[in-house]
């Protein structure tokens, strides 16, 4: 089947695909999927080469499950975030302290070194910040607000109810305003 | 711009260029690393033999299993043995229609058609 067909197909019948053998389908969710699944971890470890065994783990789970996954019965993305959540959380409590400095280094080359660097910084600043909330409060915050989930879909991955996701993005969104308020210059967010 | 404003544009800010450079960071390797196991993976599952199918089960097993197994299929059966005695220990009055009458009362004419060559169509 043609590239830009399969790009259209939803997750759950590209793994239905998948159990049946099509390798064009193993290529599809891979490129589709492995990003968000290492954008969560990388928020949720900070570190990249953690993020990048996490990732590789919950797509092995997937592939394996492929063949048991029944169509329209739950969301392929809400399943993977829920493996990736459990697994960060399981390599949290064996290695308490996370790597702050370990940021991935930007690879975009086009832009300006300033620029590079400002956004370097930044990614640093907001990465350090993250790692001072609390586990729950940090994994509510990333999939709200850089994963762009909906509340409701967050309550799935984590656990709890839509009233508790929404109080805890929102004391999330505050105690990184306040860790982040004095960098706020610093970071070139300024008023002029 | 106010304090609170600023505050909410800078964490707007680093919420999207966080999630536009996690697109950006995603190394080769791991996409490679993923797809090759998506390939054995795959390739171990279409070794395997499908599971052992059910045994086909034949219209009367379908039928039995629908109406609830054996056990019901047994009170079904009770019913209609006890509607049926009701019926005949209820004599001709309770009949209505002259073809449930002649369950009872048959005539010599019908077991003569039972036994009596003349009785046959011929055809020639």
């Amino acid at each position: 089947m043609p590239y830009d067909q399969q790009d259209d197909i939803p997750d759950d019948a590209l793994l239905v695909l998948f159990a049946n053998g099509d390798q064009s389908a193993a290529r599809i969710l891979t490129l589709r999927l492995t990003p968000r699944v290492f954008s969560q971890a990388f928020r949720m470890l900070g570190d990249k080469a953690e993020a990048e065994d996490v990732a590789q783990e919950a797509m092995i789970r997937l592939w394996k499950i492929a063949p048991e996954w029944r169509q329209g019965e739950a969301k392929v993305t809400t399943w993977l975030y829920r493996v990736v959540a459990n697994l960060c959380t399981d390599r949290l409590r064996k290695t308490r302290g996370v790597a702050l400095d370990a940021i991935a280094e930007p690879e975009d080359g086009a832009k300006p070194a300033a620029e590079v660097m400002q956004e370097d910084a930044r990614m640093s600043a907001l990465q350090a910040a993250l790692a001072q909330l609390p586990e729950r409060q940090r994994q509510a915050v990333v999939l709200r607000h850089i994963e762009g989930l909906g509340n409701p879909e967050i309550a799935e991955i984590v656990g709890i109810s839509v009233e508790a996701v929404e109080s805890l993005t929102a004391r999330g969104k505050r105690a990184l305003t306040k860790i982040l308020a004095d960098q706020r210059e610093a970071l070139g967010y300024s008023d002029g | 711009m106010g304090d609170d404003k600023l505050d909410d544009m800078m964490l707007d800010d680093l919420f999207a260029t966080a999630a536009r450079e996690m697109e950006e960071a995603v190394s080769s390797d791991l996409l490679a690393r993923v797809m090759a196991d998506a390939l054995a993976v795959q390739a171990e599952q279409q070794q395997q033999p499908e599971p052992e199918k059910a045994p086909k089960l034949t219209m009367f097993q379908v039928v039995v299993k629908v109406l609830g197994g054996w056990q019901s299929m047994g009170g079904l059966a009770a019913a209609t043995v006890a509607g049926v005695w009701i019926g005949v220990a209820a004599g001709p009055e309770m009949m209505q229609s002259d073809w449930a009458g002649s369950l009872l009362t048959t005539n010599a004419e019908s077991y003569l058609s039972d036994l009596d060559n003349s009785y046959a169509f011929v055809l020639d």
